[in-house]
């Protein structure tokens, strides 16, 4: 046997053999378990009295190498050497810190063991896991105890069995076939899951395509809303917290006070997108939709008698065509808030005509299961609230005189309905008086002014009738020779004295007057001095609320170029004033 | 006598149009037209009562403003907010005759200085009359010298209107007369010599800000209901301007008519005219 003379050879490195101190951490630490035992049995104790060893067998080979040398140098005396020795332990000191670790040095090495039992703690209570989840489906006790609680939470105990597949002996060439097969399972399952993605993707994109037709649907009716100038709001659901659409399709802001507000909330209905509005309403009436109905007959033939056109007005006033009032779903959204809006109005006012024939009850006028029947002198005329006709009705049937009566009448309460709004309107533009408002005429009494202008001026007409009936065949009476003359050049008849001359032709105006004119029988010779010369002014007016009758006698009398005032008298009866005009003219 | 309780704020010049569109659309009205000529007298003599005790010893003297709408006949309402220019007679040279000035009806009114203490609006009593007849005197000043007053300063007010509810807003600038640009002479009434000179008036504020009051008045300080109703309207209405028009609390010292006022009379341009 020859031994290799490199092989002794300090520089020598032998691959089986480590240096220590090249070693890595990762297999520094089994030769340090190898060789020492278990880490856990470390304590520091052990550890100091070693690095102790450690470094007195240091302090001793380098005293050795020292001594050595001082030998060989000074052969004296020991104080020398203990002389030497004292500063050479710096250097040892030097020495051994050179060879030691600095600190910056320790402390990663500390973390870096420190992280790899960190992740071998891990890797060891995974395993851990994963048998025990096999146990428990075996032996569902001990699997339990052992499982981490985290596991146990999330995964249900038994969940995961393993049997042990027998391999098949075959023949060398089904290797390839079975591992074929091994990849042919993977594959399949990869491709169900590729085909369920796709399918997922595929159907939410499918359910995302209808949500946006629904919203477009929505939003496009919205849009024919905003584009039939309808008023649009924003209200705050009651029910949920989001904020919804809302119409005001009301009369509130053009001054009405009635308390449905007109106000409807534009819904998205679920399947179909399509709008709908629901009315908010505050009591929970069931509302009929009734249209306000005049009809008239004389009182000598009740039986025949003149109506207003619904069917007309329902249809001009929405839009709509008269054949299909039905009104179906399919109709759009814009039509159905015209027809809201209609139908609140006739609401509205057939309220306000109750409430203000209620206050008429002694001018014969009569509220008797929602009918409003007025009286006036030869003519009946009977208010109803109706429902639109079903089936088809005839439009262009031929009208009556009787029939043209009563949509006038019908337009007439409408249009005073709506110049009470005006009214209210205005009321609200004006300074406001300091708190507290007293209200003397409260608006919220004082009923609508629908009827009584309609009442008092046939009422008044009447009256002026009858007094110059009286007038001429009192004329008649004592100056009968030149009556006709008398009548046709000195009797003068003033309508709408109370109104203005600027606004006397308006017909409006002199219809919410209430009405007021002047009968003048002037320059009358005076039957028993024909220098004088007496002038008669009868005054009929009507009071404030229209209907009551008041007149007034002035009798002027015209003596040696003097205007001397002999009587001036009210009446409120025909009689009285008759009598007291014959009187007047049996003494002068 | 009424209770006042008010808010108020300044816009800028260029927030002018917004806001005035924005309160039309509020209230539901167009806005009226609020020009007013401002006329504050002082009394003559020194009121130094005698100091009595088991007396009120607090008395003052106080401030009067008479005000009169005046025909600010200048074109459109836009066109007359931008110019800032206007004209008017004075108060100080009137002509006996002339009917136009002293033949106005003015109002006279005397405030209290706004109450103390923490409060949300600012709330004051104010006391007004119109004069109707002057009495022995055919013209204002004479009335007014009688009573114990002469006049201190003037100056004009021109805005708009709005109502809201009980709530009564009013925008405007103040101007005063113009020192340095001369005077028209103009003809007004019938007679020849009814001659008034005609005085160009300017910007008080050269900036060009608007002054926003909004205010309610209550019957009396002791109606609690009527009270909160103005507070909760005016809260209202401070909510729903918020961001456009910021309204607060005037200052109260400001807002003292009393003759001994601390307001910053160094900043006044008093100048009084012997009649």
């Amino acid at each position: 046997m020859k031994l290799n003379p490199e092989l002794v050879d300090n520089c020598h490195k032998d691959e089986y053999i480590q240096e220590e101190t090249t070693l890595k951490l990762e297999q520094l630490i089994p030769r340090i378990i190898q060789e020492r035992g278990s880490f856990l049995n470390i304590t520091e104790a052990s550890l100091e009295q070693e690095i102790s060893s450690l470094d007195e067998n240091n302090i001793e080979q380098t005293k050795k190498e020292i001594d050595e040398e001082n030998v060989d140098d000074h052969t004296g005396s020991s104080l020398e050497t203990t002389n030497m020795i004292i500063p050479e332990d710096d250097t040892i000191q030097k020495s051994l810190d050179s060879s030691a670790l600095t600190y910056e040095e320790f402390v990663n090495y500390k973390t870096e063991v420190v992280n790899l039992m960190k992740s071998a703690l891990n890797e060891s209570s995974l395993s851990l896991d994963f048998i025990s989840l096999l146990i428990s489906c075996v032996r569902p006790a001990a699997g339990s105890i052992s499982m981490s609680p985290h596991l146990k939470q999330h995964i249900t105990i038994g969940s995961l069995n393993s049997d042990k597949l027998l391999e098949v002996e075959e023949e060398e060439g089904s290797k390839e076939k079975q591992l074929e097969k091994t990849l042919k399972v993977g594959q399949g399952w990869k491709l169900e899951g590729l085909e369920t993605a796709s399918k997922t993707l595929r159907d939410s994109s499918i359910r995302l395509f209808e949500e946006i037709l629904k919203e477009k649907e929505y939003w496009n009716n919205i849009f024919k809303i905003v584009k039939a100038n309808e008023v649009l709001i924003k209200m705050s659901n009651v029910g949920g917290s989001a904020k919804d659409i809302g119409v005001k399709y009301g009369f509130g802001d053009s001054g009405s006070k009635y308390f449905d507000k007109g106000i409807g909330i534009l819904k998205k209905d679920f399947n179909s997108g399509e709008i709908f509005f629901k009315p908010v309403v505050n009591n929970n009436l069931d509302k009929s939709h009734k249209i306000v109905k005049v009809k008239i007959s004389y009182k000598k033939t009740p039986n025949i008698h003149g109506e207003s056109d619904v069917v007309k007005l329902f249809c001009t006033s929405t839009k709509t065509d008269a054949n299909d009032i039905e009104g179906n779903r399919d109709e759009s959204i814009d039509i159905k808030i015209a027809k809201a809006r209609f139908y609140l109005f006739e609401e509205e006012l057939f309220h306000e005509l109750i409430r203000e024939a209620s206050t008429l009850i002694s001018y014969q006028v009569q509220v008797i299961n929602n009918v409003i029947t007025v009286e006036l002198h030869d003519q009946i005329i009977e208010i109803v609230e109706a429902s639109l006709p079903q089936g088809k009705s005839e439009i262009d049937c031929p009208k009556s005189p009787l029939d043209l009566k009563a949509e006038y009448v019908s337009s007439f309460l409408r249009l005073m309905l709506c110049e009470e709004h005006k009214q209210n309107l205005s009321l609200k533009h004006k300074a406001p008086k300091p708190l507290p408002q007293q209200h003397i005429h409260s608006n919220k009494d004082k009923p609508a002014l629908l009827l009584r202008p309609l009442i008092g001026h046939s009422r008044h007409n009447l009256y002026i009738k009858q007094m110059l009936n009286i007038v001429e065949s009192v004329i008649q009476d004592f100056y009968p020779a030149d009556s006709k003359t008398i009548i046709s050049e000195n009797l003068d008849l003033k309508k709408y004295n109370n109104v203005p001359e600027s606004e006397s032709r308006d017909p409006f105006i002199r219809c919410i007057t209430s009405p007021n004119s002047l009968i003048v029988l002037r320059d009358l010779n005076s039957l028993s001095d024909d220098a004088t010369k007496l002038n008669f002014k009868i005054n009929i007016s009507n009071t404030f609320n229209f209907v009551n009758l008041l007149m007034n006698l002035k009798l002027e009398i015209f003596q040696d170029n003097r205007t001397e005032t002999l009587l001036d008298v009210n009446f409120t009866d025909f009689e009285a004033i008759e009598d007291c005009l014959r009187w007047a003219l049996k003494r002068n | 006598m009424v209770h006042q309780l008010s808010l108020v704020a300044e816009i800028p010049q260029p927030q002018y149009m917004l806001s005035v569109s924005t309160l039309a659309a509020i209230t539901g009205m167009t806005p009226e037209d609020l020009s007013l000529h401002v006329v504050l007298l002082k009394p003559k003599f020194p009121f130094n009562p005698e100091i009595q005790a088991g007396k009120v010893n607090q008395i003052e003297q106080y401030r009067i403003r008479i005000t009169s709408s005046f025909d600010s006949s200048s074109g459109t309402q836009q066109r007359a907010q931008a110019q800032a220019q206007l004209e008017s007679q004075s108060i100080f040279e009137f002509n006996k005759n002339s009917n136009d000035l002293t033949s106005r009806k003015w109002t006279i009114q005397v405030s209290e200085i706004p109450s103390a203490g923490r409060r949300t609006v600012s709330s004051q009593n104010i006391y007004e009359s119109t004069i109707v007849n002057t009495g022995a005197h055919n013209d204002l000043i004479g009335y007014l010298d009688e009573l114990g007053y002469s006049l201190e300063t003037e100056f004009w007010i021109k805005g708009v209107r709005f109502y809201h509810n009980d709530i009564i807003i009013e925008i405007y600038r103040i101007y005063v007369k113009s020192d340095n640009i001369s005077t028209v002479i103009v003809p007004i009434g019938e007679k020849e010599q009814d001659l008034a000179k005609l005085y160009k008036l300017e910007l008080l504020d050269k900036t060009g800000k608007f002054f926003v009051k909004c205010f309610v008045n209550v019957e009396r300080q002791t109606g609690v209901e009527s009270i909160t109703k103005a507070n909760k309207q005016l809260d209202l209405l401070k909510n729903e301007l918020s961001g456009l028009i910021d309204l607060e609390i005037p200052d109260r010292i400001a807002m003292d008519s009393r003759v001994n006022s601390k307001i910053g009379i160094s900043n006044y341009n008093i100048s009084v005219r012997k009649k």
